[in-house]
Order: structure tokens, then sequence, then C-alpha cells
């Protein structure tokens, strides 16, 4: 089954750089949408089913500690899998965005870490076991 | 404070861009303009600024090896790269500059054209490191509002 992903960054070559890792990593893509800040990202989960989100912190116009707290609070995207991808790790800030559910990717990424991540996001696999590469196949169930 | 900056650039450029440090490194002199030079202002445990500069024709190699390109990438998206390096190197090394738990402000990363470059030319940064590679070279300076670097970095 293949993923609908949005990835929401203020920077461009981010995005492309996320998207490419998830491909090279064999993440299977359906659907690719792209926002540049918060406020952009829900006018996209408004109008298209997403299965995972991939977001940064600091962005302009609506950052992303904002736009996680706007989507937990609705009830059709209480549950969507969050995947921050941040440079920004202070113990502050993990420990709110694990209080929202959410799964961390510090920057910089390597692609086992951020592949590790969506597998837990997904429900795939809960952790994942340190050199082992769990595969996306017919039998994985999201 | 200079290790801890120079660790979070070299794993920066290594591990988002495949650029390796190279030894034998000259440090150009201030008067020299780089390809690129981008500030992070931030606010939070501390305040101050951090100031990116790349060199010799590293903007480039950077943005086409981030997106996995064989073009030379367009000048925005070679920008867009640099913005992206000061905002990893900065979000790296401000919590073990802090020691504390608390969160930071990270501004969005902006250009700097030549008049601001010479502001902070004209303060000294709190941490400078260089570090070069076969494709160019990076300067990375952090201000720290104790040590006089300006209200939020700001010229």
């Amino acid at each position: 089954m293949a993923l609908n992903i949005l990835v929401v960054d203020d920077s461009a070559v981010t995005r492309a750089v996320i998207i490419r890792t998830l491909r090279l990593s064999g993440v299977p893509l359906g659907e690719v949408h792209e926002a540049s800040n918060g406020a952009e990202a829900l006018r996209v989960l408004d109008e298209h089913w997403v299965d995972i989100a991939f977001v940064d912190i600091h962005m302009p116009v609506m950052a992303g500690d904002e736009m996680i707290c706007q989507l937990r609070a609705r009830q059709e995207t209480a549950d969507l899998p969050i995947i921050v991808v941040s440079s920004e790790a202070s113990e502050e800030r993990v420990r709110f965005l694990r209080e929202q559910g959410v799964l961390f990717v510090h920057k910089p990424f390597t692609p086992e870490a951020l592949r590790g991540t969506v597998l837990s996001a997904v429900g795939v696999v809960s952790e994942v076991e340190d050199g082992e590469a769990p595969a996306f196949g017919d039998g994985a169930s999201f | 404070m200079e290790k801890l900056l120079r660790l979070a650039t070299v794993r920066a450029f290594e591990e988002s861009a495949f650029l390796m440090p190279v030894m034998g490194a000259v440090v150009p002199d201030d008067g020299v303009l780089p390809d690129a030079a981008v500030r992070v202002a931030f606010d939070g445990p501390l305040s101050g600024a951090l100031v990116l500069r790349v060199y010799g024709g590293l903007a480039s190699v950077l943005a086409a090896n981030m997106l996995g390109a064989e073009d030379v990438p367009p000048r925005r998206m070679q920008l867009d790269a640099v913005r992206e390096m000061a905002n990893v190197v900065c979000g790296n090394v401000l919590p073990g500059l802090s020691g504390s738990p608390k969160a930071f402000r990270i501004g969005t990363p902006q250009v700097l054209c030549e008049a601001e470059l010479e502001w902070f030319e004209c303060r000294p940064p709190s941490a400078d490191v260089f570090v070069e590679f076969e494709e160019g070279s990076v300067r990375v300076k952090l201000y720290l509002d104790s040590r006089g670097g300006g209200a939020n970095g700001r010229p």
C-alpha cells in the first residue's frame, strides 16, 4: 500500500531531500503533497487524504507546533501520524511533541533514521532494531 | 564553544550533503566576498545570531548534493540550501551551548547583502570556525548578545 504524504517545510530543498530520501529508502509513496508553512498545510489537508505528515517546526506564517495543535484539535486529523523533522531538539520541545503523539527525526538525518521512524509512525513495527531494516511489502499492514 | 560549533558544522555538511572536510584550511580575509552569506537570529536560553558564509563555489555543490541533481541547480535553490545548512547548524549547536532544556525560537534564515555582512564584520564573534572541503569552504560565526552581537543579530 502506497502512502499519501504531506511534507511541510519552508525550504524547498529540504522538502525535496525528504521526498527523495523516502523514495530511495523504499518507502512506497502515493500522492506527494508539499506546503511551505503550517497554514498552507492545513489547506492541503482540507482537500486531500494524507496518511502521514512530515513537519518542520520553525516556519514563517504558521510554525509547526501551532499547526500540530490545530491538527490534534480537529476530529478528522486528531490521529494523523506526524513526524517532526527539525534541527532543534531541546528537551522542552521534544517533550511537548511527545505529548502530542508526534515522532521526531533530528536534522541532519540518515535515510535509515527516516525510514525507521516512518515504519513506527504507520504501525508496521513499534520500534526499529539496531541494524535492521524492516521491509514495506504486501504483508505490511498500515 | 568553537569545538561544538565546528562539530555541528562538519556533521551538518557531511550528513546533509556528503561533503567531507579536508586538512590545510586557509581562512579567507574578511574582505573576500562569499558565494552567499546567511544569518539566523535566535532567542531563548541564549540570544543572538549565527552567520554562515560559503566560498569557492560551495553553494552550487551543496545544493546539487542535497537534491541529488547532476546539473547545477538554479541560484534560488543554492541560496535555499545555504539557508537550510545555517538552520541545521544553528539548531544543533544551541542546546549544547546553553545547557538548558528550554526551547529556542529560531528565526527564518535570511540571505545577507554586502552591507549587512560588513555590519557583522565590525563585531567580535563569540565563536568563529572555518571548514574547508575539496569543493569549497564554509565559515560560521556565532554572535551572542552578551558579547555585543546585536539585538537578535539584526544589522
